[in-house]
């Protein structure tokens, strides 16, 4: 599955660039129950409760940061597993700034696998659009400071 | 004289009063002393490497006694174990998952709560692996191979092909027309309201008792006997009640050998019952053809050859349930109602990401395929000529004075009367005035169709010549005791899963023995108890062990004639069996009856006679049987949305002589059914990462009551003439015949918009797109 969306927030374009690469700040952006433990820059791992309609439960996740121009792209790998399903995330994110307001634009593979690809399939579309847009709307909050 | 439920009878069933009061036993009611639970891990990934299996955690959880991984197994050489078609698949995988839902370890735990949090607590470590879920793209010369374990490095498993292939070429090119279509039949999925499960024990002797949902014991406890080393006559398989079988209860599961290695790793009884997804995700499919068919014949109408060539997704291995000799099954029957000059057919299994295939789903090994097939070309070819598709088939038929008929691809049918059952049918629907109605109806721009189905089964494998599975003869038996009272119990080799053989068996035998059917006890399932037999499926029942129970009461009739005799004072040869009595020739008066006969079994012999009365038979078929029918189904189809809408569905079937009309007609019901669910609704598809796509019945859909329309049932009656009783066979029938007649029916009704073909399953969806390119909708 492909994702893609662009973000605007009034923020300053380096703030905006850390803050959605720093496991710290951004961790209060995702509603779902979950763990963050940094290992270091560039890798992350933890847990998180979540799933699709009434398929949730714990996944195990390890996310690496696999390209890094500060404060213009990156590209993060994700990966996880967990209620005999799986999936991974390549995301990539540009940042752009004009006017006092910042631009996300991001994109993302997902491939999912086993249960929650085979009995949530069609409902797949649907939530992770919904958890995007939270993420999206937690994080604008934090950074205009609201 | 009849007698209380003998044969052409509709009595109720016998196992309904204990079904329809809820007090059916099936394996999950099995409850022993200390039983333990078993949940299996199972993979998220299609294709994977497995880089470790952590079980500390889930050894961790409260009430977790064992996890059994294919390390484990392959230490007692078990992680493998043969196919029932000489291939071999996974118990549990060492270092590779091969489809998604494949087992990967098994959990016991002394609930199964308990089990399923162990199972959630397993940590495997895959590394994905490309994925292959397109046969076509499995036969590239890039493609991965699947299955590296075999000498030949490719992922076709055989190739198969009969007939004459360069007599069929040249008919084919000098025919007036021709015409080829690529038809594919999905892959399904049995969903039998009862899932799989199995409860192991051993006992302190190291017998193993295995309750177990399958359709063959005795074949099963034969495998179990050759895969694990346990002596066979300690091991002891009972086959309770089944919720349904279809073919889908035939194949061993890994889950049944988990479940006694469990039991043998903790000394306790272990139960394993999959849950409806998992029935749904990893349990044997059928279908799954991807045919290419070529017809031809003279302009004015007559069949001239027949080409197909098909590919087969068997998944990641061969666990068919065909006769050995037969990779493709029966497909060869695929010539039909018809008697073609030229014929060739090939078939080629290929290896893919999917869990095992080819089971033979309510069809006797891939007859489904190969009546849809010649069903849905004969009526593209009408088509094609113009001709009207009932008119095109009656001249094609094969003649009802023909039979026995041998068929081009090799088989050689019993009995017929095709035209007498399509005539039928005509007339039943008022064919005649629905194609008025049609023409009426196009003019005005509505969607109707009239669809037909002039099919041919061959069933009741045996014989034992031609066929067998994994070295085992095809035949069926009986064994028939009659107690002193004139009371009797009957067991059999095969295994009812709702087909009502306590019934059907009961009424056999009271017509053949002059006792009421109330009488008469049959048992099937247990190993221990039941002469040994290959089990029901493939409508083989009443072909085999019906007609095993029909010799073994005449046996009985031979010995109670001499004790008849005896007590009636009179030469054996003064006797005649009539009226369901031992008469004396010509003077009815003087008679005795069975009961009588057997009191005097064992009370009053002829000097020398042995006790008892008695008879096992095993039934070795001369032939196969070939019921057949000829349905005809019309269709309503809506503008707006693509929905098709069955307006009415005439099946005419011909099974030979019946024993229980009601019965029969509940198997039609039921059958067409079956064969409405695919060509409307039922489809397991797979996304290219080898996700199933219908693995729940969110999304695979089986009809219901409200999808279901009122079928109108009607029969012809073309004894066989190799049966003892004439019997055929019917379980199957309707699903072979019925999804051509539907399709047929929508084609029929979009044949004016250049439409020659759909492929089931005919969803609104796909039916709309349709209209919607031809500007209709």
């Amino acid at each position: 599955m492909h994702f893609e969306g662009t973000f605007t927030v009034r923020a300053p374009r380096a703030r905006v660039y850390s803050f959605l690469l720093n496991p710290k700040e951004f961790s209060p952006c995702i509603d779902d129950p979950h763990t963050i433990e940094v290992i270091d820059a560039d890798h992350f791992r933890g847990t998180v409760k979540a799933g699709v309609s009434f398929i949730r439960g714990n996944f195990t996740w390890s996310a690496d940061v696999k390209e890094r121009v500060p404060s213009e792209r990156a590209q993060m790998a994700v990966h996880g597993s967990g209620m005999g399903s799986g999936f991974d995330v390549v995301a990539n994110l540009a940042v752009s700034e004009a006017g006092g307001l910042s631009t996300v634009k991001w994109a993302a593979d997902v491939q999912m696998s086993g249960t929650i690809a085979t009995v949530g399939a069609r409902l797949l579309q649907g939530t992770t659009e919904k958890k995007t847009n939270a993420f999206f709307e937690n994080a604008r909050r934090i950074l205009e400071g609201h | 004289m009849t007698v209380h439920g003998g044969i052409g009878q509709a009595i109720k069933r016998k196992e309904d009063a204990r079904f329809v009061r809820g007090k059916g036993n099936y394996v999950d009611d099995v409850k022993l002393p200390g039983m333990l639970y078993l949940d299996i891990v199972r993979s998220p990934y299609a294709h994977a490497r497995i880089r470790s299996i952590n079980i500390e955690k889930a050894m961790k959880v409260p009430g977790v006694l064992a996890v059994v991984t294919g390390k484990d197994l392959a230490m007692a050489n078990l992680a493998w174990m043969p196919t029932l078609m000489s291939d071999k698949q996974m118990v549990l995988p060492t270092d590779r998952v091969m489809y998604q839902a494949q087992e990967v370890a098994g959990v016991v735990a002394e609930s199964r709560y308990a089990a399923a949090d162990g199972v959630a607590a397993v940590e495997v470590d895959y590394d994905p692996l490309p994925v292959v879920v397109d046969p076509k793209k499995a036969l590239e010369p890039d493609a991965p191979i699947l299955r590296p374990d075999r000498k030949e490095q490719t992922n076709r498993i055989w190739h198969w092909e009969v007939g004459d292939r360069e007599g069929t070429d040249k008919a084919l090119k000098s025919s007036d027309v021709v015409v080829r279509e690529n038809l594919y039949i999905p892959r399904i999925l049995v969903s039998s309201i009862e899932t799989c499960g199995c409860v192991a024990s051993f006992d302190a002797m190291g017998k193993l008792t295995l309750w177990m949902t399958t359709q063959a014991p005795h074949a099963i406890r034969t495998v179990f006997a050759m895969v694990t080393g346990l002596p066979e006559q300690k091991i002891r398989i009972i086959s309770p009640d089944l919720g349904g079988g279809f073919g889908g209860k035939v194949p061993v599961y890994p889950g049944y050998v988990l479940a006694v290695v469990a039991a043998l790793k903790t000394g306790q009884p272990v139960k394993w019952i999959e849950d409806r997804s998992e029935n749904l995700q990893a349990d044997s499919f059928a279908r799954d053809y991807h045919i290419t068919a070529e017809i031809g014949a003279t302009k004015d109408g007559k069949l001239t050859a027949l080409r197909v060539k098909t590919i087969a997704d068997h998944g990641y291995t061969d666990a068919a349930a065909n006769p050995s000799k037969f990779p493709a099954g029966l497909f060869h029957i695929i010539t039909g109602s018809y008697p073609f000059q030229k014929a060739h057919v090939e078939v080629d299994g290929v290896y893919t990401n999917k869990p095992p295939g080819g089971i033979a789903y309510r069809c006797s090994f891939r007859v489904t395929e190969a009546a849809f097939t010649i069903e849905r070309m004969v009526d593209i070819l009408a088509h094609k000529l113009g001709m009207d598709p009932a008119e095109f088939r009656m001249k094609n038929f094969i003649p009802s004075g023909a039979f026995p008929f041998k068929s081009v691809l090799g088989w050689t049918y019993d009995s017929g009367n095709y035209p007498a059952a399509l005539r039928k049918a005509m007339d039943l629907i008022g064919y005649d005035a629905l194609r008025k109605e049609q023409a009426e109806k196009r003019k005005q721009g509505e969607l109707m169709g009239i669809g037909i189905s002039s099919f041919t089964e061959i069933v009741g494998a045996g014989p034992s010549h031609t066929f067998d599975i994994l070295g085992l003869k095809m035949f069926d038996s009986c064994e028939v005791r009659i107690h002193p009272t004139g009371k009797a119990i009957a067991r059999f080799g095969t295994k009812s899963q709702g087909q009502g053989h306590e019934t059907t068996y009961a009424q056999i035998l009271a017509e053949e023995l002059g006792l009421s059917s109330e009488d008469i006890s049959v048992e099937e399932g247990d190993t221990d108890t039941a002469p040994y037999g290959l089990g029901t499926y493939a409508s083989r029942s009443t072909p085999t062990a019906g007609a095993a129970a029909a010799i073994a009461a005449r046996k009985i009739r031979d010995k109670g004639q001499k004790i008849a005799a005896h007590l009636l004072e009179v030469g054996p040869g003064d006797l005649e069996w009539k009226d369901h009595k031992f008469q004396v020739k010509g003077v009815p008066d003087k008679a005795k009856t069975m009961q009588e006969v057997a009191f005097a079994a064992y009370t009053n012999l002829p000097p020398g006679m042995e006790m008892g009365l008695e008879a096992v038979d095993y039934y070795d078929p001369p032939n196969m049987t070939y019921p057949f029918g000829s349905y005809i189904c019309a269709v309503d189809i809506d503008k707006e949305t693509g929905e098709v809408h069955i307006r009415r569905f005439v099946a005419v079937d011909d099974c030979g002589t019946i024993i229980n009309p009601m019965i029969v007609d509940g198997q039609i019901h039921g059958g067409l059914t079956m064969g409405l669910a695919p060509a409307l609704l039922e489809e397991i598809q797979y996304d290219e990462n080898g996700n199933i796509q219908g693995g729940s019945f969110m999304d695979y859909l089986l009809p219901t009551a409200v999808e279901t329309p009122k079928w109108e049932t009607a029969k012809t009656t073309t004894p066989s003439p190799h049966h003892p009783l004439g019997a055929k066979g019917v379980g199957e029938s309707a699903t072979v015949g019925a999804p051509a007649a539907i399709v047929n029916a929508v084609v029929d009704a979009l044949a004016h918009l250049g439409v020659t073909h759909i492929d089931i399953p005919m969803t609104p969806w796909k039916v709309w797109n349709i209209l919607h390119q031809k500007g209709v909708a």
